[in-house]
């Protein structure tokens, strides 16, 4: 699902792409107790992966970038049951896409607190979720600016960020 | 017959609404709820003698958060109901503004449900 997958090795660290990944990282683990772990994606450890409920939020500010977090099915599962508590079988598809926006929502105010210290205040759009079986976004940019995979035990994140025009 | 106390969960997202609404019921209180500020207003019309807390998400289309607490602080029926502001760290600066407005307390995400109790026992018995 990953796009671009030829530049993966090439893509620009530049961005705070760990800060995001471990801004996500500590987010999940308070709300989940789940200790994951950030990695580089690269083409090889992402080939096997599929999206099928993607969570998304938009900064502006100085810096203006949308972020997006991936999970299969059964991650998304497990971390919106972690989240809230709800047994997993109660969670429909609509369900785990509000979910996944929620987590969104929660990351891109962490997202946005730390882009404030470091580089101004930043607004963020109401986040939005994208669900369907082995999706991919695809921007009208250059690409991906990071791209990070988050693991614990069978659960897999991917983290990605893109600048944005605003026009 | 007895009536429970009821909170208000006001947050557009239904899953935040099904995890509150565990916690609220653990707690002894009748969960009430709005996916946004124009049906919270509706339901306290019903309401609002019983309500004993509200629970209001910031981030919300339509009609936000801080815009509900304005309409909620200007009306006389309403203007006594605890308000707990539910925020992420990205509205950190805003809280300020939130108690100005009116917001009794606030909470923010990611919160544990240790945490939510907490704030929900110390809120409710601010009124």
């Amino acid at each position: 699902m990953l796009q671009d997958k030829r530049k993966l090795d090439e893509i620009d660290i530049s961005f705070p792409g760990w800060s995001v990944a471990n801004g996500l990282t500590a987010v999940i683990e308070r709300i989940t107790g789940m200790k994951m772990v950030a990695e580089k994606a690269t083409e090889m450890n992402t080939s096997y992966f599929r999206a099928d409920f993607s969570g998304a939020f938009v900064l502006l500010g100085e810096r203006k970038a949308m972020f997006s977090i991936h999970a299969d099915r059964r991650s998304a599962v497990e971390i919106i049951t972690a989240m809230t508590k709800l047994p997993g079988h109660s969670l429909d598809d609509r369900d785990l896409a509000d979910g996944m926006t929620e987590l969104a929502n929660i990351v891109g105010g962490d997202v946005k607190a730390r882009l404030g210290v470091a580089e101004g205040p930043h607004i963020m759009l109401l986040p939005f979720a994208v669900a369907g079986s082995d999706h991919s976004f695809l921007y009208k940019t250059k690409g991906p600016i990071f791209i990070r995979m988050l693991r614990a035990g069978e659960v897999t994140l991917i983290i990605q960020g893109h600048s944005i025009d605003v026009r | 017959m007895f009536d429970k106390p009821k909170i208000l969960s006001v947050d557009d997202s239904s899953i935040m609404r099904r995890m509150l609404r565990n916690t609220v019921e653990a707690l002894n209180y009748k969960f009430l709820e709005a996916a946004d500020g124009e049906e919270a207003l509706q339901v306290l019309m019903r309401e609002y003698d019983s309500v004993k807390l509200i629970l209001l998400d910031w981030n919300m289309p339509g009609m936000n958060g801080i815009d509900f607490l304005k309409e909620l602080r200007k009306n006389n029926h309403f203007k006594g109901i605890p308000v707990l502001m539910v925020t992420t760290q990205g509205e950190k600066n805003n809280i300020v503004r939130a108690i100005q407005t009116g917001a009794t307390n606030y909470l923010l995400k990611p919160f544990t449900e240790e945490e939510l109790e907490k704030k929900i026992r110390q809120t409710a018995l601010k009124e």
